[in-house]
């Protein structure tokens, strides 16, 4: 089978990063974009300043580099990132308020298309370990919880993306994308990027060609065109992340339904497990409700910006981009029902959790009054031995603290299985 | 790094000592970084024992370990250290700290030290400037003053001896016996 390749192709990865404008112009302030540094400046090297008295410090590692290319102080920032400042493996980022953040290359050769994926996942994997040690504790613990992880390794290796090939040529020639999908001999040349394709719009004389994981314009897009292909793009990579939030939601809900069902039977080392993982999960939850609201706002910026670019516009690529941003406002919003509903559901685990821990107080409680009687009673019998009582009545009594005794002993068996290292 | 890249580096003597009281401080190799506070107290300190000729009037409101203060900036200053970093001698990088997100801070890089080492070797007149920063920088002993940023004014410190930097920090908390030192004027209304 013949190798396929992409001719001189511009590759653009899209992330989602909590972001917002706080923390962009503080990005774009500790950059120094406005200074128009020409030299590139270092970032999220490992370690901290242990004491600011100190003029110099040590770190334990270095970290990566941006140097401004264009920036707008509060809304987006153009950089050049790489690895050290003489890096030739540098890759432009783009980062906006709202998070969408696109890291993009361009190659000035043919590229084996069956190798772009493999390119995709190298870049992924250098954009997670040289930009997130750049963002706060806060952006980081609202990614992890979008991701469902909970150590920052793991979500390095984590992120969800959606990339985007832009090629001068596929090495077939293309006059309509239908006619392409069409072609026995030619509609799977794709997909080995692409996956399942599930939209294509032949458009401004380029040919575009949507699929799950990505998608492929084969021609050279004018700006406007390329504006659009951006926004398409971040609507993707939303869908994505969507996605992965409502996974992790779900697995957290079943979780929830799970310790609903075996409370009635939880002894009070396991309730006191759950009640922390129940504490757990409300603080995953209320992250989850945070990562929704961020979400919304930003589709709701994307879709306002879309609005301008759309108007009087008829095409089907404009027009599929709206109703994906507006499905994902629904699904926003959905979600965010269900966070309600969960945290409902929440508080009343935790009420069943206290009443069950309150009832297996009290009976235990009654349990060593009832034990501590019986001491008593036993200590009364040998002080009647000491005093000479006959053995008849010893016996007597014996007989009718029998009852008790047992009571006793079944009595410390079950607090036993309720307080079994459960302190 | 070969000599002829070193030898085409362009740059002006406050440049050069600039450099090399940052590689005294600093190294890439080490992961080793200078606060631009402590360097600007540093430079402060050389301008007063006449290194370099800055202007020691100029201010500029910056981080001060954990607060906003007036310091001494020199614009000229911060374009010498703009200007080292666009030959690649010098590294600007923001770290984090315990207790605040940002501290900005500079080192010396590989070819920082090289080029030092090169000047060294081929100026008698800029080595012979170096040894005097180097001495003036130094205790007793050789050993290399540390810079500590003190309430009352940053200090270069060693083991037996603590000098504070004076007229780096400026504070303009008025005192009963202190007069405004705003030239006389009148009220005003927009």
């Amino acid at each position: 089978m013949d190798t396929k390749y992409f001719v001189n192709p511009k590759l653009v990865v899209c992330e989602w990063i909590p972001m917002g404008v706080n923390n962009l112009v503080s990005l774009n302030r500790h950059l120094g974009s406005h200074k128009k540094y020409t030299a590139p400046t270092a970032f999220g090297m490992k370690g901290e300043v242990q004491n600011l008295e100190d003029g110099t410090f040590k770190m334990e590692s270095s970290g990566c580099f941006l140097q401004p290319v264009h920036f707008t102080i509060s809304g987006e920032l153009k950089a050049i990132i790489k690895n050290h400042h003489s890096d030739t493996d540098a890759k432009g980022l783009d980062i906006d308020k709202d998070g969408a953040c696109y890291i993009g290359l361009e190659f000035d050769r043919q590229i084996e298309i069956a190798h772009i994926k493999d390119i995709i996942g190298n870049i992924e994997a250098q954009f997670a370990s040289q930009f997130l040690p750049i963002l706060t504790d806060t952006q980081m613990s609202l990614l992890k919880c979008s991701y469902g992880t909970k150590d920052n390794s793991k979500l390095c290796e984590s992120l969800s993306s959606y990339a985007m090939v832009i090629t001068d040529g596929v090495g077939v020639n293309i006059t309509s994308t239908q006619e392409f999908l069409e072609d026995e001999s030619a509609k799977n040349l794709l997909t080995p990027i692409t996956d399942w394709i599930i939209g294509h719009y032949s458009t401004n004389e380029c040919h575009i060609f949507i699929g799950v994981k990505a998608l492929v314009c084969v021609g050279v897009p004018d700006a406007q065109l390329c504006n659009l292909l951006k926004k398409v793009l971040f609507q993707y990579t939303l869908f994505n992340i969507s996605l992965r939030l409502y996974s992790t939601m779900w697995a957290n809900m079943k979780i929830l339904s799970g310790m609903g069902q075996t409370i009635p039977n939880s002894n009070y080392k396991d309730l006191k497990a759950d009640n922390n993982k129940l504490a757990d999960l409300q603080n995953d939850f209320s992250k989850h409700k945070i990562v929704c609201e961020q979400i919304k706002k930003t589709v709701e910026s994307k879709l306002n910006t879309l609005e301008e670019d759309i108007s009087g516009k008829k095409s089907p690529l404009y027009l599929n981009l709206k109703k994906g941003y507006l499905e994902e406002v629904e699904k926003s919003q959905d979600r965010s029902v269900l966070i309600d509903q969960m945290t409902i559901d929440i508080q009343a685990l935790r009420d069943q959790m206290q009443q069950r821990m309150s009832l297996i107080i009290t009976k235990n409680g009654e349990r060593l009054n009832l034990t501590l009687l019986v001491l008593t009673i036993f200590s009364v019998i040998g002080i009647g031995e000491v005093l000479g009582f006959s053995t008849d009545k010893v016996l007597l009594v014996t007989v009718v603290l029998s009852p008790f005794i047992l009571f006793v002993i079944r009595g410390f068996i079950q607090y036993r299985k309720d307080y079994k290292d459960g302190k | 790094m070969e000599i002829n890249t070193l030898s085409q580096v362009s740059i002006d003597k406050d440049q050069k000592c600039i450099l090399f009281a940052y590689s005294l401080y600093t190294n890439e190799q080490e992961y080793t970084y200078l606060q631009y506070t402590a360097a600007c107290a540093l430079v402060f300190y050389l301008s007063q024992k006449g290194f370099f000729n800055y202007n020691l009037n100029e201010l500029l409101v910056y981080d001060y370990k954990e607060e906003r203060r007036y310091i001494w900036e020199s614009k000229k200053f911060m374009a010498d250290i703009n200007i080292l970093r666009d030959n690649g001698l010098l590294l600007r990088a923001r770290s984090r700290s315990k207790t605040s997100h940002d501290v900005n801070a500079h080192q010396c890089t590989i070819l920082g030290h090289q080029y030092v080492k090169y000047l060294l070797n081929t100026s008698p007149e800029i080595k012979k400037t170096f040894d005097n920063i180097k001495r003036e920088l130094s205790c007793n002993g050789g050993e290399i003053k540390k810079i500590k940023l003190l309430n009352d004014a940053p200090h270069l410190c060693c083991r037996y001896q603590s000098q504070p930097i004076k007229g780096f920090l400026k504070s303009f908390a008025q005192s009963p016996d202190n007069s405004s030192k705003i030239p006389p004027h009148n009220p005003f209304f927009i």
